[in-house]
């Protein structure tokens, strides 16, 4: 999983330090945001980084991997991304009727 | 003055300070105004904390303290106690019990009379009497307007730390004051929970039995616990929630107070302490993250039971091969655990009847399985039984095995895989045994949990052969033991769970899972591409693919509003609709229906059959249209618990989620609206002790 890093750009890129892949966040709108990640890096600057562009509360979303809640302290390594793979940014679920 | 002392954890002894004297000791003079008191009191807290002894103060002081809001903020302002609840709080825990000694017996006030029985016991022992004391005599306080106003302040007006919430102010107090165990644990999640003193398990047991019993059937004539292991968390009368908090300094609400992985180790899904104030507080509604972190260690509490289970099971077909008929080599196969050895010596001893004795009992009902698979016939009910015991790690089996408390999954394994071990040992004198395995059997409670966990993972000989004992109709042995397995037996179609031969596997998907799949409950969208790699193996980080679990769950969120939880049974092509507050006939349909079609849709993708669901061939769109004709849906036949607030829907979805992956049958739901208070605290303990 960790070699297939993307074109060539990326793994020029990705010689210094792991391999990078493309990361999509997309929200519940189908809206999609595209992350150049290392895959060692921790999720949490994506995650910031989305919450920031989007205005977000990074408290009041959550992010999904394939049905997994992705932690901001994991790495894609850890959890076995790929390029090209897509997180699914949702909206904080309350209920109390 | 304001009296204040330390009570050692295990000497009773008090000493006594003046505020003054322990202002010198800390070196800031005489005590003279209302700021340099608040200081002292600061000190004092500060000092309960981080020490392992219980201070306390004088009771009326305390009181004071407490209920005035401009003291509030005197204490407040000038010293870093902004958020005083806890303060309060560690007072509930800390000074509480202290004071009342302490007014009683420096005062010489006959006020506390109930604390003051309970305070000069070891934690350990005021555990059973707390409930009774805490039950039979709430009214004692109120010869005391300090304590009364103590505590019912202590437990009106927090809002964060709810530790006493919703039960009755003795034994709110109670609970929090045995902080021996309390203060023995030093770190909240990882820690396995220390063992009650075995002592107190009857006492217990006889305090539980009638409120569990009267609501979910007589647990002794044999049927199902329905308790909710939260709820049991909270009638153990636990202290545990207070501990964890106390321990830990006053959270921010965004400070995360709980951990465990999601998929792989390093992804921790935590919870914030503003998610537990939002369970402990009934007013707040539920958010997703405290219900699919409850749905998290459900599912890994599962996990854990079978790996157990498997690992016993295994042990037991390596001890049925080395060495058949000796009891002795049982008790060597079970030798690391003392707890077993005792059990496996005591039911050599015919017919033991006592309480005390259960585990003797349970032991002894062990024993059948091997021995009918041996004679050939014996008692495949108790066989059945006995293995079904111990294939719940739940709250249950622990919890009447051994007095420790209840929901502790470690110790249920040792004993698990001694029953196992010798159960696979033991082949000579069945007759004999069968007596006593009635006996074990009528003490013993089915616990349904991960139900009918008839010896382990079926590759295992032995535990096959086990099986085919518990599934083979229980003939000869008349008993009312019999007659229970005979009436379980006889209703198949109704709870079939009860017949594997396995821990039921179960799978808890996301709350997003729904929303995803129905683009944000749109009733006409059905995204299966949103989720389709949701199942996948490497997506959920399981060895095996989920849809082939026994029972999935999927709480749903409706419109931000409101919680329901679906469960979907795929053996038994049997959808079940959970709605803690009736729901619409409308509504049920839609999501069963909707679930069903992914269900289908998924398994094809995946290539998936499903035992029930392989006959329809699963291949095409028409068989997939035909199969789901077969399937069974429920929801107005199901007679669950209904909330009657308007704020409890979460609690109730995680407690219908915890019984069914239990095994439990929605008739035997054993709670109501008015035990959700106390499930709410059992359940953030459960989520601050990191498992169920």
């Amino acid at each position: 999983m960790a070699d297939d890093g993307g074109d060539q750009k990326f793994k020029q890129e990705g010689n210094a330090q792991g391999n990078v892949i493309n990361l999509v966040v997309k929200d519940q709108t189908g809206n999609e945001v595209h992350f150049k990640v290392k895959m060692k890096t921790k999720l949490e600057k994506v995650f910031n980084a989305y919450c920031n562009k989007k205005g977000v509360e990074p408290s009041s979303v959550r992010f999904l991997f394939d049905g997994t809640r992705v932690s901001p302290g994991a790495t894609p390594d850890e959890l076995g991304m790929e390029d090209g793979d897509v997180l699914d940014c949702v909206i904080e679920q309350v209920g109390g009727r | 003055m304001v009296r204040y002392g330390i009570l050692e954890d295990d000497a009773p002894a008090l000493r006594e300070f003046d505020m003054t004297q322990s202002a010198a000791a800390r070196g800031s003079g005489s005590f003279s105004g209302r700021k340099r008191k608040a200081e002292a009191v600061h000190s004092l807290v500060e000092m309960c904390l981080t020490s392992s002894r219980r201070a306390f103060l004088s009771f009326s002081w305390t009181a004071k303290l407490l209920r005035s809001p401009k003291r509030t903020r005197m204490v407040g302002g000038g010293v870093p106690w902004s958020g005083f609840n806890w303060l309060q709080h560690k007072y509930l825990h800390h000074a509480v019990l202290g004071a009342a000694k302490a007014s009683s017996e420096l005062a010489g006030s006959a006020a506390a009379a109930k604390p003051t029985r309970e305070a000069p016991k070891p934690p350990g022992r005021g555990d059973a009497e707390r409930n009774r004391t805490g039950r039979a005599v709430p009214a004692a306080p109120k010869q005391s307007p300090d304590a009364i106003d103590l505590v019912d302040l202590t437990l009106s007006d927090d809002a964060t730390v709810t530790s006493g919430r919703a039960t009755n102010p003795g034994r709110a107090s109670a609970c929090d004051a045995s902080p021996a165990t309390a203060s023995s644990l030093p770190t909240a999640s990882s820690q396995p929970p220390a063992l009650r003193t075995p002592t107190s398990a009857p006492t217990r047991l006889t305090q539980t039995t009638p409120v569990g019993g009267e609501r979910c059937g007589s647990r002794r004539g044999g049927s199902i616990n329905g308790t909710p292991a939260a709820l049991q968390v909270a009638r153990a009368g636990t202290p545990r929630l207070a501990v964890h908090q106390a321990l830990r300094p006053r959270p921010k609400p965004t400070a995360c107070v709980a951990t465990t992985p999601v998929g792989p180790a390093t992804n921790l899904q935590s919870l914030t302490a503003g998610d537990l104030g939002r369970l402990l507080g009934g007013t707040s509604w539920l958010n997703d993250e405290v219900v699919n972190f409850y749905m998290l260690l459900i599912q890994k509490r599962d996990a854990e039971s079978r790996r157990r289970f498997e690992t016993a099971a295994a042990a037991a077909a390596a001890a049925a091969a080395a060495a058949p008929p000796a009891t002795a080599a049982a008790a060597a196969v079970a030798g690391p655990s003392s707890h077993s050895s005792a059990a496996v010596g005591r039911s050599g001893v015919p017919l033991a009847k006592s309480g005390a004795a259960r585990a003797s009992a349970v032991a002894a009902a062990a024993r059948l399985p091997l021995g009918p698979s041996a004679d050939g016939e014996a008692g495949p009910a108790a066989a059945g039984q006995a293995v079904r015991e111990y294939g719940g790690c739940g709250p249950q089996a622990e919890a009447e095995g051994c007095g420790q408390r209840s929901l502790q999954p470690v110790p249920a394994s040792p004993l698990r895989q001694v029953v196992t071990a010798v159960a696979a040992a033991v082949a000579a004198g069945a007759k004999h045994l069968a007596q006593r395995g009635k006996h074990g059997q009528a003490a013993a409670q089915p616990p349904p949990p991960a139900a009918a966990a008839a010896a382990g993972a079926s590759s295992v000989p032995a535990a096959a052969a086990v099986l085919e004992i518990s599934n083979s109709v229980p003939g000869s042995v008349g008993t009312t033991a019999s007659l229970n397995q005979q009436q379980r037996q006889s209703q198949p179609q109704t709870h079939p769970h009860h017949q594997h031969q396995q821990p039921l596997t179960v799978f808890a998907f996301n709350s997003f899972f729904f929303s995803k799949l129905t683009d944000k409950g749109s009733r006409k969208c059905f995204a299966y591409g949103e989720v389709r790699r949701w199942t996948m193996p490497c997506r959920t980080y399981t060895a095996d693919c989920v849809l082939m679990r026994d029972l999935l769950l999927f709480p749903i969120n409706h419109g931000n509003s409101h919680w329901c939880l679906a469960a979907v049974w795929p053996r038994r092509r049997l959808l079940q609709y959970f709605d803690s507050l009736g729901g619409s006939r409308a509504t049920a349909d839609w999501v069963m229906g909707t679930l069903l079609r992914w269900l289908l849709t998924d398994a094809e993708d995946k290539g998936v059959t499903h035992g029930s669901v392989d006959t329809a061939g699963a291949a095409a769109g028409a068989a997939a249209e035909a199969a789901a004709a077969g399937w069974r849906r429920e929801w107005s036949e199901l007679r669950i618990p209904q909330q009657l607030d308007g704020g409890s829907c979460g609690v109730f979805v995680c407690a219908f989620a915890e019984l069914l992956a239990r095994g439990v049958p929605p008739e035997a739901f054993g709670f109501s609206q008015t035990d959700i208070p106390a499930m709410r605290r059992g359940m953030a303990e459960q989520i601050l002790r990191g498992a169920l």
